[in-house]
């Protein structure tokens, strides 16, 4: 239990919770869409802690009260950005309440914190609920109704942390913006960060956590990954450059991760270069004009659409105000006019000023007129704004997906169109034999998606399918496609943003509609009911029968054809395999359009082997 | 005659008939094409557009509504002593400047006694709201009431779209999560719907053709319906002028599975922007 802070245990849980909040930064920095972009919310709240925390351990004045002052006042120097400014008068305002103290007991502990968010309330010009402002209120209210019984100090800081923790998620409720960007609260998250540490210090909890950078970075890995498979798999062939870039960065990265332990969160630097990689990249796709790639240009594209709806003001300035009788409120006011999100904060003697305005000059220049104008940083919220998209959206191409569909193909023809309806693995290929368990359990395992749907394409390898979804740890469902047009009759079905359940019977609902027969060279002499087959005839497979022969495919066909239509069918597919010539397949394609005026005709390359014609009727 | 009026804005697919009967004040949106402004069904038919869009290799762009042509309408309105209840599209992320835009030229007119409903639809569902409330206000039910009865229908009804030319809706900027049914090499009808309050146009699923379309159309309104226990809906349907068949088939499909009060055939103004050559859709309002 711990009964009583001083001067000493003040310095040990600051430094803790910088020590905890500069381990989150990038966590926090990735939050940060409120009010604008700024993209850095946890490095300006690390740097203002830290500021506070190295002052304090050099005062030679080791009481509770020069300690918190002196944290206080070195903070506003220090600090950056809206959130770090709030941080800083919070500081400023915990200060005041154990002025005179050398040592306060949890009630007095409690009353300090609530004055440290009072004061971070009054140094906001509109106060915005749903940030951090409200999130250290709410904490430190609940600090004050713990400690009226509770004397752990301890124990208050539990409740208030998991109060703040609390508030920090109900903030895209209050706020909206941060409700679309789905976020919480950046300068929220710090401040929870910050009680968080002091608490793990006290529990004795290490202080540092590194798995979230090598999520980011794995995360950046698996996107290029999936962007080289989306540009493999198009249509396109002049991206050799692009491939080169993406294998180079993905490989960049991957060497980042490799040494993660060593390097720890310097690895976020590397992240941020594997997405300036990506932005060149796009600058390529971009000019050259390669529109098939499409989801890489919605995501230039968004980019900029979200940026300019959203940035009015575009720099971020900041500067240090020494003069004589400064009026803060005055000059607050005055920076108002020029743009917004406007806080000046410290004493008549030093201002610290903080805007978001198109007109840095006429700011500055304003400021000259009223003391010396010191430690200028102006920063172009522009390009901050257009790499935090980015990386959102690198982050949104690699969420884990839900659901996966694994489909197995004969055919490159096939392959291609089975991805290009939703498929995210293919497995198989014309060379190929049927797949093993083990090949779909590894396919299973390597698909990024927590739930899977297989879709075998074959009776035969149903059995296999079936096997690997029992042996694996995600949650599989086959869908007994027992051909692939069935399969195509069931992605058509397919809901990326419906569970595996509905999409399962979605799916299970399509197959019944759909009717397939094979066109195939006998291989052998064969008898089968009325047909004597002599090998090199031609054969006509439908139903596990064989209910035509002849001498050519396309004769065969046709009669094949015959045979599956009936009344309500609309539509007959015909996929052609390796050995048809395209010409071939056209003129059987008319054939079929001539015989049937009424139904909707389409042939497909599906490139299969053995089977000229691979045919299916609906 | 009616104390109250209805306003609306072009995108609601009623027909004109039903629009001149029932009084209805429709605003029409600014659409571009090739850097000309159109206004579809005032300025250029439907059908000209439509023309005109396929002929072009751009694709067409709609802008949101300004604040003094509301305040115009709303001033002649008023002069004739009428309140006026306006019924919108989807505010919020779909397009939040015309209902601001509604809403200010509210606030700018002094004793303007106007009532905005933000539908959180466009098209169809809105003109099932739209049709609902000029029904009540006929009935001289009381600006309140009317504005209520148009959110209500709203938040009963859905919009599902086929879309043979997805890209349109794509290069439109409101494709959403439909996004998923870009990119197929076969030929197939993408099917997407637009919920009341989800802000966001979702997947269904694709048909190889109009029959199959129009199928999954009516599964979906089905489980609907199983859904929120509704015994019967009210349909708006159209296409966006060149696809009668797909519309005429799905009026046939919807009589023969669904029991519904009442089916109109509508037309396509602006919509033809997001649907592109070929779309067609419902509008279907869940009857308590």
């Amino acid at each position: 239990m711990i009964k009583h802070c001083n001067g000493r245990r003040l310095i040990k849980a600051l430094s803790a919770s910088n020590d905890w909040l500069s381990s989150k930064m990038e966590v926090v920095n990735n939050l940060n869409v409120f009010p604008v972009p700024d993209g850095d919310t946890g490095f300006n709240m690390s740097l203002t802690l830290k500021a506070a925390v190295e002052t304090a351990k050099e005062l030679k004045d080791r009481d509770l009260s020069s300690i918190a002052k002196g944290a206080g006042e070195s903070s506003i120097m220090a600090s950056r950005g809206c959130s770090g400014v709030i941080l800083s008068q919070f500081l400023v305002g915990l200060a005041k309440g154990l002025e005179g103290k050398k040592r306060v007991e949890a009630k007095e502990l409690a009353q300090a914190l609530f004055k440290g968010a009072e004061n971070a309330y009054q140094g906001v010009r509109e106060p915005i609920e749903g940030t951090i402002l409200t999130v250290a209120q709410e904490s430190a209210k609940k600090a004050l109704e713990i400690a009226r019984e509770e004397r752990d100090i301890a124990q208050v800081l539990r409740e208030a942390h998991k109060k703040a923790q609390e508030v920090l998620e109900k903030t895209p409720e209050m706020l909206p913006v941060l409700k679309d960007a789905g976020v919480v609260d950046a300068g929220g998250a710090g401040f929870v960060y910050i009680l968080e540490g002091a608490l793990r210090l006290i529990e004795g909890k290490p202080l540092e956590e590194v798995s979230k950078i090598e999520v980011t970075v794995a995360k950046t890995v698996n996107a290029w990954r999936s962007i080289l498979v989306g540009i493999r798999g198009g249509e396109l062939r002049d991206i050799k450059e692009v491939e080169t870039i993406a294998s180079k960065t993905i490989q960049a990265a991957k060497k980042r991760l490799s040494c993660l332990p060593l390097q720890k969160f310097k690895s976020a630097t590397g992240t941020r270069r594997v997405v300036g990689t990506w932005e060149k990249v796009l600058g390529i796709i971009q000019k050259r004009g390669l529109l098939d790639i499409k989801a890489v240009r919605t995501t230039a594209q968004k980019a900029v659409d979200t940026w300019e709806r959203e940035i009015k003001y575009k720099y971020c300035t900041e500067f240090l105000i020494k003069g004589k009788d400064l009026a803060l409120k005055k000059i607050e006011d005055e920076l108002a006019k020029h743009g917004d999100c406007a806080i000046v904060v410290g004493s008549k003697e030093l201002a610290k000023c903080h805007v978001h305005t198109n007109e840095p000059d006429k700011v500055k220049k304003y400021a000259a007129t009223l003391g010396e104008v010191d430690k200028v940083k102006i920063n172009d919220m522009d390009k901050q704004h257009q790499t935090l998209l980015m990386e959102k959206e690198v982050g949104e191409a690699v969420r884990v997906k839900e659901l996966g569909i694994i489909a197995v193909s004969t055919g490159e023809g096939w392959s291609k169109i089975l991805k290009s309806m939703g498929a995210d693995e293919i497995l198989g290929g014309p060379k190929k034999l049927k797949p093993s368990v083990e090949d779909i359990s590894k396919t299973i395992e390597e698909t990024e998606a927590k739930n899977i749907i297989l879709l075998p394409n074959d009776g035969d390898i149903i059995p296999a399918a079936e096997k690997a979804a029992e042996l694996s740890k995600k949650k599989v469902e086959v869908v007994s496609t027992k051909s692939i047009p069935q399969g195509l009759a069931a992605l058509m079905n397919y809901n990326p943003e419906a569970g595996i359940e509905e999409n399962k019977e979605f799916m299970n609902q399509a197959l019944g509609r759909i009717k397939t027969g094979q066109v195939a060279k006998a291989a052998r002499i064969a008898k089968y009911r009325e047909f004597k087959i002599r090998k090199g005839e031609i054969i006509g497979l439908y139903r596990k029968e064989v209910k035509v022969k002849g001498k050519k495919p396309q004769s065969v066909a046709l009669d094949l054809i015959k045979e599956m239509v009936k009344e309500g069918d609309s539509i007959i597919t015909l996929y052609y395999g390796r050995g048809v010539r395209t010409k071939r397949a056209n003129q059987l394609l008319s054939q079929v359009k001539e015989k049937y005026p009424n139904l909707d005709v389409q042939i497909y390359f599906g490139g299969q082997p053995h089977y000229y014609y691979i045919i299916s009727v609906e | 005659m009616a104390k109250v009026a209805i306003v609306t804005c072009c995108p609601n697919a009623l027909p004109d008939n039903l629009l001149k009967e029932l009084e209805i004040t429709m605003l029409f949106h600014p659409v571009t094409l090739e850097g000309k402004e159109y206004r579809v069904g005032e300025t250029i038919s439907p059908e000209d557009f439509l023309t005109e869009v396929k002929a072009s290799k751009g694709f067409p762009k709609t802008a949101a509504m300004n604040v003094e042509r509301f305040a115009e309408v709303y001033r002649k309105l008023m002069a004739e002593g009428k309140s006026i209840v306006n019924i919108t599209i989807a505010g919020g992320i779909f397009s939040q400047p015309t209902v601001d835009a509604a809403r200010e030229a509210a606030n700018k007119i002094e004793g303007a006694d106007v009532t905005v409903v933000n539908t959180m639809l466009i098209a169809h569902p809105m003109g099932l709201a739209v049709l609902e409330a000029a029904r009540a206000a006929r009935e001289g039910k009381s600006k309140d009431e009317v504005a209520k009865i148009a959110q209500e229908v709203a938040s009963r009804s859905a919009l599902i779209m086929a879309l043979p030319n997805l890209e349109y809706l794509h290069r439109g900027g409101r494709i959403g999560k439909a996004r998923a049914l870009l990119g197929s090499l076969m030929k197939v009808i993408p099917i997407a719907i637009l919920r009341y309050g989800t802000q966001t146009v979702e997947p269904l699923g694709r048909g190889r053709n109009i029959q199959q379309a129009n199928q999954k159309m009516i599964e979906t309104i089905k489980a609907d319906m199983e859904k929120s226990r509704a015994k019967r809906i009210k349909a708006l349907i159209a296409d966006v002028g060149d696809n009668p068949e797909a519309t005429e088939a799905l009026k046939e499909a919807l009589k023969k599975n669904i029991d519904c009060e009442e089916i109109i055939i509508g037309k396509m103004r602006c919509e033809i922007v997001h649907l592109g050559p070929g779309g067609w859709g419902i509008g279907y309002y869940l009857v308590k």
